[in-house]
């Protein structure tokens, strides 16, 4: 919260401020309801664990005027997926009651298992309101289940692409949408629950919104979102106009697709800040992936804003005003922002290449809010006979590494990248071996893996799992496996990844990162390792005192203590040697 | 003796008052108490309003027939991070877990680059890996290495652990390998205090079910000197029975078990709260009602429905409260009321932000400087101050006129804020008020629209100090069609205290029905019961005891799992098929779909009560009223509903009588508290002299809900 600096801020058309606000605040609690009403309703488990699922408000002229803060990802995507809707179903062809569905990477969206559903909502006869929900939704076919192949390379390998559809129209479900898209299901029961969460979430909004307007009025509150997107706008130009003009450069590499070997993808940003507004351009980023590491445009804006709102006010409201004073230049048939049909659902490994890209170049504004690159979400999808032979069970494990140093700041052991709004022990493993026939050896911080640097990248995480029946396995390691997060400002890099098959066994051997139905025996022990952040500043900087300390909870040893850190213990390992410290430091 | 009258006392300590009780056993008649707590040396602050209501009777404590107390002391513990040094004891592998860790960014905190995590409450190195494992049927897949444990603990021990939390893999299944653990650590640790997962909650879910006995062990040794150092000041006193402590389910332990349960107790006090409202309703005949409760830093709002609190057994202890979620804070699995907090109240400060819009809190002037119009050095414009400025507050009968205020002070900072936002003062105290309003709201939407509740289909009950200036407001905010004020609001929660039965919820994870087996599922119920029966006897309570038993049953495909009761007798094939219907109109219910997969039992739940004598609740006959008797003075006060100030009449609370009735504008004025009625509302005295507020006429959104095609 920051305290206005004195003198009168105007308003720009001499509304009641206050009216304003609240009408903000209810805008947001209209989004939230109908957030939290979808997620209640969702049949994946995935979903339906969480509390609430992305959603967007628009006015007539299909502006964004309200986002609720979860869904991070899918920020950009359901604003860009309106204007498809609305192109392929002019506004005068809606009704009360309709519902619209839309996948389509390449009409806003992301990859088609996030599925997007739009309710306008009508006053006097016509739309003027809409509704966007956003949910990755159980299974919508493709190569493998959950519609997240390794091995894609087209995006009918990634499932069904519904173009924008009228799902229920008046209200009424259309059977034959209904019926095409669940027979290419592999969950057809779960998939409805999804998609009518979605169509719950939009009753909800329809309702709230419509008291809204019954309670201000259309024409005035119409006035007040007008002033609501300028106050975002003026927000988001002042937060420009705080940093100093100029231009600011930041790349981060992908370091392959998981088809093409030995190829890797630079991502590279060049940012201008002039007076109030601010440019970003991709250009010299590298041309699209023939594997799945793609990101469409919608994903990849979803990220700057990210990225950005790190640098900004992040309270600002998410809605058409933010964008008015940004500009961003993405050249199509690169990995950010690919044509068709490219496949795009490993697309964070570029998304996340663009956050740390434009996080390196505005920490020179302000070096302050520097972090180093961490660790990217992997993922490990398993299916198996039940053990009577009766049936086939499946599961999904996720790990998704620590984050990288940040000023002052050690990464956080265990803390994955903040965006992902996640946390290291999420998800209970007695829970994984109630419902299915797996064992968890361990879970633990690794040793020497966080990127030492006067600021220690968080420490990387182990996991063992061993099977109880034969099973086949899709691991998908989104980036940073082979090379590793990097150190910046003089840190060095955490640690990379690595699947390993009966480690320390005879016989053991190592996966790649990306690989889709890989078989596997009973008894077989998977070892999942997760990278650690990226350290940030000289390690011989760091406090000895905090070197003494990881070394005696063992995520650091005393060789990397005394080789690394420069840090010399006591013999018994219970304090640090100054002199000898010094001398080595000095050296 | 005989001939003596005898009395209940309800004690709730909280971070700045302490509330007290009295109630005559015989005459039912009600005095309270209100003493500044006294965190330095907590026994002494409950011991002066004991001593003080005793005097106010003219009693002695062998004339109390029973005490029941809450406190925030365990909450402040954790919050403030001050509870004992924890060792903690676990299956080889999984030491990391805490490091590892449930805590994660909320809100603005994901862009917060330099956020950093709660410290755990086990510190770095004060963890002990034990080579053992159980799978999840409670089968040794290794056994117990008894030599290693020893050397292992032994390490422990030196590093001087006050107390020890034990939390083994699967312990809940068979509770074997960590009883020997804690037989070891007890031989390694003589004075630790000891507590073991699968005593504290065998649930699975490792992580919760850890963290639930760490912070038992956390609070632990605090706690339970405290407890015992108060009950032995009461014996010193004459009070010759068990001191009775409130849980966070709204049940009541005894001050010996919750020693051994401190996780237990850690939202006493809410509770309470929740069973004076659960209290409220049963006199009113409402089944359904949110409890509202909004003091000078927080609002609190939690849930009774079909006349039980709502309970959660996902609670997290300290989380984040400015977005009243449940995704901050160490997780306990122990039953707790489901409870929403927001870090908003009357010492909330308003500002202009560089947007140019009026913002509220989170920043409070809490009660030093306190608001600008205490005249303490505050020039902050807070939510009190526009409350004054609005004429809702009388400035010469602030806390029943014991405390001077300065309006002019308020006028002056909002002055300040006027000028910035270019509108009049007025306006900006209005604004203050009906952004409180949204604030206030937010904390019943999360327990209320959340959870699939309707708020419309609920009664709204407003306590604390600010909770009846608002209570209207907010009933608006979601056309909430009723509003009840009970009488001396401000001590409402050290009643409920005494309204709340002695209970023990035990739970254990479901035997599998899958094979049509349920003989070991029935056994379960039996054994769970046996143990809580053992339990009320030690305490003393052999009759009038009722067992409550209930399954919790999800989807197989999905996680969210709810709680349905099941009756009395063997519990059988046609017990679950009856369950599984109820959870599946319940899930309808609550999430608008009826999913065809099949269902799986998760786990055997059963409280055993011991009902206890209650105080009687004074029912006064109504009488022709003539409520403008009760009238002392006539202020002009601020409502949108009147376009401005009306000269509004001000009543005097004790005056009203049952039967009472009048409409807004109005003011009722007692010495801790001030409702406020708008106009288009109407107040009744009921016969237990509750204030109830109703809409006079109908609310226009039902007609819009009407018009709206709704799909599915």
């Amino acid at each position: 919260m920051s305290q206005p600096t004195g003198g009168a801020v105007e308003t720009s058309r001499g509304l009641d401020p206050i009216l304003c606000e609240v009408v903000k605040n209810s805008l947001m609690l209209v989004a939230q309801e109908a957030g939290i009403r979808a997620a209640r309703s969702a049949g994946s488990t995935f979903v339906a664990a969480s509390a609430e699922i992305a959603c967007t408000l628009y006015d007539a002229d299909a502006r964004l005027i309200a986002q609720t803060e979860v869904g991070i990802m899918h920020s950009a995507a359901l604003r860009a997926m309106l204007q498809a809707v609305l192109r392929d179903h002019p506004p005068e062809t809606l009704v009360e009651g309709d519902v619209l569905i839309v996948n389509d990477p390449f009409a806003g969206g992301v990859h088609p298992t996030d599925v997007g559903a739009f309710r306008p909502v009508f006053h006097e006869g016509r739309p003027a309101f809409y509704c966007g929900l956003m949910m990755i939704v159980s299974d919508l076919g493709g190569l493998s289940s959950g519609g997240l192949p390794a091995n894609a390379s087209e995006c009918f390998h990634e499932g069904l692409t519904i173009p924008p559809t009228k799902l229920y129209r008046a209200g009424q479900l259309d059977e034959a949408v209904t019926r095409l898209i669940c027979s290419n299901s592999r969950t057809p029961a779960k998939l409805m629950s999804d998609i009518n969460a979605l169509a719950a979430g939009g009753n909800v909004a329809a309702l709230r919104l419509a008291e809204m307007v019954a309670k201000f009025g259309y024409e005035p509150l119409g006035d007040m979102i007008d002033e609501l997107l300028d106050y975002s706008e003026r927000l988001v130009r002042q937060g420009f106009a705080d940093m100093p003009d100029g231009v600011y450069t930041g790349s981060f590499t992908v370091e392959n697709d998981g088809i093409v070997p030995d190829r890797d993808y630079p991502v590279h940003v060049r940012i201008e800040i002039d007076g109030s507004e601010c440019r970003l351009d991709f250009t010299g980023s590298a041309k699209q992936a023939t594997g799945a590491i793609n990101s469409t445009a919608s994903q990849t804006l979803s990220c700057i804003n990210y990225a950005l709102r790190c640098h900004l006010d992040p309270t600002i409201p998410m809605n058409e005003g933010f964008y008015r004073p940004i500009e961003v230049l993405l050249p199509p048939g690169t990995v950010v922002n690919c044509s068709y049909p490219s496949a795009c659902n490993i697309r964070l490994a570029t998304g996340q290449a663009v956050i740390d890209a434009v996080l390196q170049a505005l920490s020179v504004i302000d070096e302050t809010r520097s972090m180093a690159p961490g660790a990217t979400v992997h993922t490990l999808n398993i299916q198996g006979a039940t053990p009577d032979g009766s049936g086939l069970w499946s599961m999904l494990d996720v790990c998704f590494g620590s984050c990288g140093a940040r000023h002052g700041e050690d990464g956080g052991d265990g803390l994955p990248l903040l965006f992902h709004g996640q946390a290291g022990y999420e998800r209970n493993l007695e829970g994984y071996e109630w419902g299915h026939p797996v064992r968890y050896r361990c879970y633990r911080l690794a040793p020497d893996t966080g990127g030492p640097g006067r600021w220690r990248g968080g420490a990387g995480l182990v996991k063992e799992i061993e099977f109880q029946t034969d099973v086949v396995i899709t691991a998908r390691a989104t980036d940073r496996f082979d090379r590793p997060p990097p150190g910046i400002g003089g840190g060095l890099a955490g640690s990379g990844a690595a699947w390993i098959v009966n480690r320390g066994e005879a016989g053991e051997y190592a996966l790649p990162g990306k690989i889709t139905n890989h078989r596997l025996k009973a008894g077989d022990v998977l070892t999942i390792m997760c990278p650690g952040g990226g350290g940030l500043g000289d390690p011989r900087e760091r406090d000895p005192a905090l070197v003494l300390a990881d070394v005696e909870e063992g995520i650091v040893s005393v060789e990397a203590a005394r080789e690394v850190y420069r840090v010399v213990l006591n013999p018994d390992r219970t304090g640090i040697d100054d002199a000898a410290t010094e001398v080595l430091r000095r050296g | 003796m005989a001939d003596r009258p005898t009395y209940f006392v309800g004690v709730d300590v909280g971070g700045t008052f302490t509330d007290l009780v009295i109630v005559c056993s015989q005459t039912g008649e009600v005095r309270n108490v209100k003493t500044l707590t006294t965190p330095a040396e907590p026994v002494r602050g409950v011991m002066n309003a004991v001593r003080e209501a005793l005097a106010l009777v003219g009693a002695t404590g062998a004339q109390i027939d029973r005490v029941v107390h809450a406190t925030t002391l365990p909450t402040n513990l954790v919050l403030e991070r001050k509870g004992a040094k924890v060792g903690f004891v676990t299956t080889l592998g999984f030491g990391d877990m805490f490091r590892i860790s449930k805590q994660k960014p909320i809100g603005s905190n994901r862009y917060d680059l330099s956020y950093r995590r709660p410290e755990p409450l086990v510190a770095r190195g004060m963890v002990a890996e034990i080579c053992e494992r159980m799978d999840h049927l409670g089968q040794v897949i290794t056994p117990l290495d008894v030599a290693d444990a020893e050397a292992r603990i032994a390490a422990l021990a030196a590093k001087g652990p006050e107390a020890v939390a034990i939390c083994l893999m699967h312990g809940y299944a068979n509770p074997d390998h960590e009883q020997r653990v804690a037989e070891i650590a007890r031989r390694h640790m003589p004075g630790a205090y000891v507590c073991i997962s699968s005593d504290i909650w065998p649930e699975y879910q490792e992580y919760e079910r850890a963290s639930t006995a760490v912070l038992s062990a956390y609070i632990g040794p605090t706690f339970s000197g405290y407890v015992n150092e108060l009950e032995r000041a009461l014996r010193d006193l004459g009070y010759a029975r068990p001191l009775q402590i409130m849980q966070s389910s709204g049940g009541v332990m005894t001050a010996a078990a919750a020693a051994r349960k401190a996780a237990y107790m850690i939202e006493s006090g809410p509770a309470a709260g929740i069973m004076a409202t659960a209290e409220l309703g049963r006199a009113c005949g409402f089944d359904n009602l949110i409890s509202f409760d909004m003091g000078g830093t927080t609002a609190k709002a939690g849930v009774v429905q079909n006349g039980q609190p709502r309970i959660t057994n996902d609670f997290r202890v300290g989380g984040k409260a400015s977005a009243g979620g449940r995704d901050a804070g160490e997780p306990i699995k122990v039953p707790v009321i489901d409870l929403a907090e927001v870090g908003a109240g009357g010492g909330s400060i308003a500002w202009v932000d560089r947007g140019g819009f009026l913002q509220l809190g989170p920043e409070s002037a809490s009660s030093e400087p306190g608001p600008a119009c205490y005249g303490f050095g505050g020039t902050e414009m807070t939510v009190t101050d526009a409350n004054l400025l609005l004429g809702y507050l009388d400035p010469d009968y602030f806390l029943g006129g014991t405390m001077k205020i300065h309006p002019d002070r308020s006028r002056a900072a909002a002055d300040r804020l006027a000028a910035k936002l270019g509108i009049d003062a007025t306006g900006v105290a209005r604004g203050i008020h009906m952004l409180a309003n949204t604030n206030m709201a937010s904390a019943i939407r999360i327990v209320t629209l959340q959870r699939g509740i309707d708020p419309r289909e609920y009664v709204l009950t407003a306590s604390g100090g600010a909770g009846p200036l608002h209570v209207v407001g907010v009933a608006e905010h979601f056309g909430i069609p009723t509003v009840i004020i009970p009488p001396s609001p401000g001590v409402r929660s050290a009643f409920g205290l005494l309204v709340a039965d002695m209970a023990y919820d035990q739970i254990a994870m479901a035997a599998d029905v899958s094979t049509g087996n349920f003989a070991t599922l029935d056994a379960q119920f039996a054994q769970l019961e046996a143990e809580g029966r053992e339990q009320l006897r030690r305490d003393g309570f052999e009759e009038g005891i009722v067992v409550e038993r209930a399954v919790s049953i999800r989807f197989e495909s999905q996680v969210l799992d709810l709680t349905i009761p099941i009756p009395d007798g063997p519990v059988d094939a046609a017990v679950i098929a009856a369950a599984e219907a109820s959870f599946r109109e319940l899930y309808a219910a609550t999430a608008g779909l009826r999913p065809t997969d099949r269902c799986t039992l998760v786990h055997c739940k059963v409280r055993v009560v011991a009902h206890v004598r209650k105080p009687e609740q004074a029912v006064h006959a109504p009488r022709p009223g003539d409520a403008a008797q009760a009238v002392k003075r006539r202020r002009p006060a601020y409502f949108t509903a009147a376009g401005g100030f009306v000269d509004t009449p001000v009543y005097d609370r004790a005056r009203l009588a049952p039967g009472d009735a009048f409409a807004g504008p109005a003011i009722v004025e007692e010495p801790e508290s001030t409702t406020i009625c708008p106009p288009g509302y109407v107040v009744e005295v009921d016969r237990h002299l509750n204030l109830v507020i109703e809409r006079n006429g109908l609310d226009e959104r039902a007609s819009i809900r009407e018009n709206l095609v709704t799909c599915l």
